[in-house]
């Protein structure tokens, strides 16, 4: 989704570039035409809810609603029914919460990064992975609310004129800055995200009729397609992309401050941010895959979803879980070199401590199992490619509770180290915020054009008998 | 006028209607608002009203929301400490040592702490009980006086009760029982020390405990005495333990020897520990008399005998500065203990037989006549009162219920209490003139601090009614102290002035009614060498745990959550096992065991391992098997998952009563497992050897040094530890005039006895949670006192650290919160902000001491009657928040407002935190950390003192001073 992507040069280039690139797998097979890809993706959307939709639907909606009963038990009842102690006071929430942050990342890094770095086969990934770092932030953004001891209260993080007095907020307080950086990052992916849909509403708008035109009209803005609309459009969407970019490093980053800017062995550590950053991009990558090739399979996006973005997206991924590996030894170093007992011991708890699993779950899910993917073989084999984006994922939720749980339960004074077991109102909530990053994304795929059609346009190969790539 | 009860709720009894069950701040502050006027009306009336009055006519000496301060005694237990009572608007709210009394100097112990929560208990009998079935005073003094008159001629009359000393109450006794042809008073002690009374009189000619001051002791051997926790006079001999080791300089510091089975808090602290098996005991202490007498034997087949002989040569030659103690309930074995004491000049000087201790008057041979009385049903009048023989002799219940009639002045309903006719029960101590004579010479009185809260009645009273005696009970008291004590001092000539000073200072001098004898060696008796237990076999030891002790207070939920500062366990009725037995049985931590004997039940209960424990060796505290009362049930939030402390009718643990005497117990695995109620998994300063960091495993959270050391040294505890100044952000030109409040804690004097603990609990509404709750690590207590042991065998060294709130002028928790709920205040308080507190857990995560506690549920507040315990200086939190130690902020601002009222500076001591205001041992010191002169800032400028994580550079504001023990060289 981008402005520059219409530009005739471009659409040459791309077309030259699918050229030099004979032989290998091409970005959209088929040879569809562009009434096929507007066919085939308005579609099902017009067509209505398929029985594998309702089942999937239904299941992601008992999911959702497990975590709104739990969750409403817990907020009623007290924290007490997670299974927090004194020792440690963060587990399966903030867990959770800078998993979901982390797998939203790869939405935004490609539409702005992978933008930036003129990747073209993002074009038909991009729409279904902002969708999902926008379903992936409510989802994180549900649980520091949730966590709260008063839930109630929630609103006086934000700092607004309030009759309290001269009371403010803690600007020092990295939870603070969270709720900045996760408040602009959504917004700012909202944004972006339904600019980027509005062309593809007008599309819709068009091939609809009634109510329904009615209310794609009223978001497609009167989109009308002339090249001033174009022009403006692009204008909006450079500015955004603008603005997007940097979030990819801030958002991330600022959670990972709720960490290491505190004083628990295991989170102070300076490493935090580009480890963080880097975390979020390999995860979210695995999520966009999981989703991506689900979607492959049941919408048949083979055709827009080809080998050729698979391996990509294979590559990112073997590309970012080895600097997470890296991040992984580098903190160890760190431990070591710092010459901080505490440091040493936290880290040395985490890889033979009681809760060694975790840390060997997460090492060998997130630095081994990717490394599969320098095979060809490998990535050629969409079931093995299914299983690794699951367990990189796995094992990306395995490096936040490492880094949260283990940590707390031996810190500084051995008298108050204690162990955690979750309960089923925790585990029924992060069932719940599946449940609703799956309705959300049901509901997004049968009502919302999940591939981003006028840019999906702009790659397709140069149709037999035609010209070239003018439109 | 309506009676406050379990059924009735706060909130129900206010003139304006609670919506909802929500406690927010407007709710809150109703109730707050209720309770102080339910509180003021609590002193002017029998109970609280069910409607809120403003007070017309105020009485004249009460100002509302003003504290007032009344000396009394405190009655928990028979040791007769002395008393200071913080009241509020009519409530007692707050024991604390009586400064200045002659036994307790100042410091109250756990249960003395606890036992103002009693006096709100809903569950105490309200008046007499006939058959179960209420009853009024008249239709019970009518009953108990028309059995009287038909006994009166002919008829056994046995008055049982624990150790009772007051003059006033023993000529009432005197008095009732004088007018039976055949009427005897039995008093027996639990936990008993009527070897000692037995031994004495074999040996000095006089049944009596002596008095140990040990604070002239030099050299102190203990043979499984716990002194410092669950003996006779555990504050006084507290007090003087730690003066005697207050200069850590050698020749001057006390030597602390200390010989057990089982390991307890006395043993922790001793300078020289060995483990003793209780079949042993008798033949160490012979070896020692004879060792002290200069007439050598060595040996004996103990592992100790070469201890024995340093420790006879080090007795010796402190001659007049020395002391043995023995715990053991064996009158020959005492005898040789005296012999000991006698050779070495203890009587006199480190032991008082003039001024003996009265605090465990206890006659088991008295208790076992009474008994045969029992069972062969020739008693006609059983009247109990103090004790519970039901229970702390199950074997003879049948025998209780043959005496003709039997009359319970139970508190609570218990097992005695059950099989008695007739109930009448006694009122709480703090709502009746009481008077004791702790030790001989010292008279000390209770006074009623709340008109009675249930419908109870002196034991005094009772009898003088029953003796056909009419009069007020005050009136009573004072003609009784008038003729019997006034007399025995010479100073005062007038006794209303004596009476008003005594009541005023709570206690008085007399002149004892003891004379000093001297030491007979004929009354000395052979200790004869116990039979060891069979081999595979283990000895039973019923080692009492500090809190519950006898199981009196076993009812008081303070007590139950109190976690035991040995096995840090809470709600507990653990058997205790060293690491070497619980290998050999195959055991861990939590396995259930079955302990049997033959002739016994088998008795059951899991597993906790204590190193320093013999290994033949396994402990079952007593007092444990008391039935549930519905507060228990009450204890604890209600949730999903969440399991009940106790049901009502339940009991928790086991009687282990019955097997006092057996030797030899066969100990066998029955595979079940409890997770055990513990708050206190980790219990070395050392990591585990495999994840230990390369510079050592050692964490130097607790320092220690020999006296020795620091003799060379002052900074002795520091060597080794190389930790950079840390950097300093702000440059120090910053001016600060106000004060920085901080603490001075000597770990050398804290032994672990959880007075403090209690002290805060109660100062501070800190709720209770119940056992559940402790199991999943979420106890609320705000100060605690951690437990590190290392070593095994006779080489344990254990160290205790209380740890509350550091205070830290750099304070992680302040930077993370978000919303600014725990702030710094200008005088170096770290602030926690209830009102404000969202709960997002942050500060607790990144708090190096774990110190902050969060209300995970809302914490059960609903016997109206035990909420007017509830300190009304201090928010009761709501779910949510976090809390945690305040430093007493509102101690601080009543005494400031105090020193601005009078126009004066706060000087140093006019604030004591509640922690410290108990403390026996004085470890804990509050003060003006900004002031130089101030006693804490002397303290923290001392060679001992150091900073618990000071290299993390968050300036705590509590000092350590580093554990000092003084071994031999």
């Amino acid at each position: 989704m981008t402005t520059t992507s219409i530009n005739t040069e471009r659409v040459e280039a791309g077309a030259h570039g699918a050229d030099s690139h004979a032989g290998e797998i091409p970005l959209i097979t088929g040879g569809l035409t562009r009434a096929d890809v507007t066919n085939n993706v308005a579609g099902p959307i017009e067509k209505g809810m398929t029985g594998r939709w309702w089942a999937a639907f239904a299941v992601a909606l008992t999911a959702l609603l497990i975590g709104v009963v739990c969750t409403w038990y817990q907020i009623r009842t007290g924290i007490g029914t997670w299974g927090l102690n004194r020792t440690v006071g963060w587990a399966f929430d903030i867990t959770n919460f800078v998993f979901w942050v982390g797998i939203g990342h790869a939405g935004t890094l490609i539409s702005a990064v992978l933008l930036l770095l003129r990747q073209k086969w993002r074009t038909s990934i991009n729409r279904s992975a902002e969708a999902m770092t926008i379903f992936a932030v409510m989802c994180a953004g549900i649980f520091p609310v949730i966590h709260m001891g008063r839930p109630w209260l929630a609103h006086w993080v934000f700092p607004f004129p309030n009759t309290r007095g001269t009371l403010w907020v803690n600007f020092r307080s990295p939870l603070l800055w969270d709720v900045f950086a996760i408040g602009t990052y959504f917004t700012v992916s909202l944004l972006f995200w339904y600019l980027g849909l509005i062309p593809d509403l007008a599309t819709l708008r068009d091939r609809a009729s009634g109510l329904r035109k009615k209310i794609l009209g009223f978001f497609a803005m009167g989109w009308n397609g002339a090249a001033r609309t174009w022009s403006r459009y692009e204008t909006a969407c450079v500015l955004l992309a603008a603005l997007a970019t940097p979030l990819v490093v801030s958002v991330h980053s600022v959670v990972s401050t709720d960490f290491a800017t505190s004083f628990v062995p295991g989170w102070h550590a300076t490493v935090f941010p580009p480890y963080f950053v880097i975390g979020a991009v390999f995860s979210g990558f695995a999520m966009v895959l999981t989703l991506m090739l689900i979607a492959r399979g049941v919408m048949r996006f083979e055709n827009y979803i080809t080998m050729k973005h698979i391996h990509a997206m294979c590559k990112v991924i073997v590309f970012t879980g080895s600097i997470v590996g890296l991040a992984y030894i580098t903190e160890l170093f760190t431990a070591w070199w710092s010459g901080v007992g505490y440091e040493q011991f936290a880290f040395k708890n985490r890889m033979y401590g009681p809760m060694a699993w975790a840390y060997w779950i997460m090492f060998s899910c997130n630095v081994i199992v990717p490394q599969f993917l320098w095979f060809r073989k490998v990535r050629n084999s969409l079931g093995a490619v299914f299983l690794i984006t699951l367990l990189v994922n796995v094992g990306m939720w395995f490096e936040r509770f490492v880094i949260i749980v283990t940590s707390l339960t031996r810190d500084y004074l051995p008298s108050s180290w204690a162990g955690y077991t979750p309960t089923w109102i925790e585990g029924g909530t992060m069932l719940g915020a599946f449940g609703l990053f799956f309705t959300l994304f049901l509901i997004f795929c049968r009502f919302l054009p999940m591939i981003c059609m006028f840019e999906v346009k702009t790659v397709l190969p140069p149709a037999k008998g035609t010209k070239g790539g003018h439109h | 006028m309506t009676k406050p009860g379990k059924d009735m709720r706060l909130d129900q009894q206010l003139v304006l209607p609670l919506e909802g069950e929500s406690s927010d701040r407007r709710s809150f502050l109703r109730l707050m608002g209720f309770g102080v006027a339910a509180g003021a009306l609590a002193s002017c009336s029998r109970a609280p009203t069910s409607n809120a009055v403003p007070w017309l006519t105020a009485p004249e000496d009460i100002t509302a929301g003003r504290a007032y301060r009344m000396a009394t005694t405190c009655a928990a237990c028979p040791t007769g400490c002395g008393a200071l009572v913080t009241c509020k608007d009519g409530r007692p709210l707050k024991m604390e040592g009586l400064v200045g009394h002659a036994v307790s100097a100042g410091a109250l112990c756990a249960i003395g702490q606890a036992s103002i929560l009693e006096l709100y208990d809903s569950q105490r009998i309200d008046g007499p009980q006939h058959g179960g079935k209420e009853a009024s005073w008249a239709d019970a003094d009518a009953a108990v006086i028309a059995t009287l008159e038909t006994l009166r001629a002919k008829g056994r009359v046995r008055l049982l009760t624990d150790t009772r000393t007051g003059p006033a109450t023993l000529g009432a006794i005197r008095n009732f029982l004088d007018r039976c042809q055949d009427g005897r008073h039995v008093m027996y002690d639990p936990l008993s020390c009527s070897a000692m009374a037995a031994a004495h009189l074999a040996t000095h000619g006089v049944r009596a405990v002596p008095r140990a001051d040990l604070a002239k002791v030099r050299v102190l051997a203990s043979f499984d005495a716990d002194f410092l926790g669950t003996w006779y006079s555990p504050v006084e001999h507290a007090r003087g333990w730690a003066a005697a080791r207050r200069e850590k300089k050698p020749g001057v510091h006390s030597r602390h020897w200390h010989f057990e089975s089982a390991m307890t808090v006395t043993g922790g602290v001793a300078d020289i520990r060995r483990r003793l098996a209780p079949h042993e005991i008798p033949t160490a202490i012979t070896i020692l008399a004879e060792l002290v007498e200069g007439r050598g034997r060595q040996g004996g087949g103990l592992a100790c005998a070469e201890d024995l002989a340093l420790l006879a040569a080090e007795l010796r030659a402190a001659k007049g500065s020395a002391l043995v103690l023995c715990g053991v309930n064996d009158s020959a074995v005492q005898t040789q203990v005296n012999r000991i004491n006698a050779a070495l000049g203890a009587y006199g000087t480190t032991l008082s037989m003039e001024s003996a201790s009265r605090q465990r008057l206890g006659d088991d041979a008295a208790l076992a006549t009474l008994f045969g009385e029992l069972d062969s049903g020739s008693v006609d009048l059983l009247i109990v009162a103090g004790v519970n023989p039901a229970f702390d002799h199950p074997d003879k219940a049948a025998a209780l219920a043959k005496a003709r009639m039997l009359v319970s002045l139970a508190t609570n309903p218990d097992e005695t209490s059950a099989l008695a006719q007739w109930i009448c029960p006694e009122s709480h101590f703090l709502e009746r003139w009481d008077d004791h004579e702790a030790v001989d010479g010292l008279v000390s009185v209770g006074q009623p601090l709340i008109r009675p809260l249930m419908n109870g009645r002196t034991l005094r009273m009772t009898l003088t009614r029953w003796s056909g005696e009419q009069g007020d009970e005050l009136a009573l008291l004072k003609q009784a102290f008038e003729s019997g004590v006034f007399p025995r001092q010479k100073e005062i000539a007038s006794f209303p002035r004596w009476w008003r000073d005594l009541v005023h200072s709570g206690s008085a001098r007399v002149a004892s009614r003891n004379k000093a004898t001297a030491f007979n060696a004929a009354g000395v008796q052979k200790a004869t060498h116990n039979a060891a237990p069979a081999p595979g076999a283990f000895a039973l030891v019923i080692a009492p745990k500090l809190g519950i002790l006898d199981g009196r207070h076993a009812h008081n939920p303070w007590l139950q959550e109190l976690s035991d500062p040995i096995s840090r366990l809470a709600w507990e009725c653990e058997a205790c096992l060293s690491p070497a037995a619980a290998a050999r049985l195959g055991v861990s931590e939590g396995d259930v065991v079955r302990l049997s004997a033959a002739g016994h039940e088998s008795l059951k209960a899991p597993v906790h391992i204590v190193p320093g424990q013999h290994d033949e060796v396994i402990t079952f505290p007593p007092g444990y098997g008391r039935k549930a009362t519905e507060r228990f049930a009450g204890i604890g939030p209600e949730w999903w998952e969440g399991k009940r402390t106790l049901a009502t009718g339940e009991r928790l643990g086991s009687n282990a009563a019955a097997w006092r005497g057996v030797a030899s117990v066969t100990v066998e695995r029955t595979g079940e497992h409890v997770d055990l109620a513990t708050v206190q998994d980790y219990r070395s300063l050392e990591v585990p050897a495999h994840l230990a960091p390369p510079h050592g495993a050692v964490r130097d959270h607790v320092r220690h040094a020999s006296v020795a050391a620091l003799a060379l040294d002052a900074h002795a505890a520091h060597a080794g530890l190389h930790h950079p100044a840390p950097l300093e952000l702000w440059s120090p030109d910053h001016a600060n005039a106000g004060p920085r409040w901080g603490l001075s804690i000597d770990l050398s004097a804290c032994n672990g006895c959880s007075a403090c603990v209690i002290a805060c609990q109660a100062e501070n509404n800190v709720p209770v949670v119940g056992r559940d709750e402790v199991q999943r690590h979420r106890e609320m207590a705000w100060i605690r006192i951690d437990r590190y042991e290392s070593g095994t065998g006779d080489d344990v060294v254990v160290h205790q650290q209380p740890m509350m709130c550091q205070h830290c002028g750099h304070a992680p928790c302040e930077s993370v919160c978000p919303v600014l709920a725990t702030v710094h205040s200008a005088d170096g308080l770290n602030q926690q902000v209830y009102n404000r507190c969202v709960g997002t857990r942050y500060c607790a995560n990144t708090c190096p001491y774990k110190v902050r506690r969060f209300n995970w549920f809302d914490y059960p507040h609903e016997d109206a009657l035990e909420n007017h315990a509830l300190n009304p200086d201090v928010t009761v939190r709501t779910r949510g928040v976090m809390e945690k130690c305040s430093l007493c902020v509102q101690r601080i601002q009543e005494a400031r407002l105090e020193a601005r009222r009078l126009g004066m500076p706060v000087a140093d001591g006019d604030i004591q935190t509640a922690c410290q205001q108990t403390c026996p041992t004085d470890a804990i010191v509050f003060g003006n950390l900004a002031d130089p002169k101030s006693a804490v800032a002397l303290l923290a400028a001392g060679g001992r003192s150091y900073r618990v994580l000071e290299e993390l550079n968050v300036a705590p504001s509590v000092h350590y001073l580093a554990d000092v023990r003084n071994p031999r060289a």
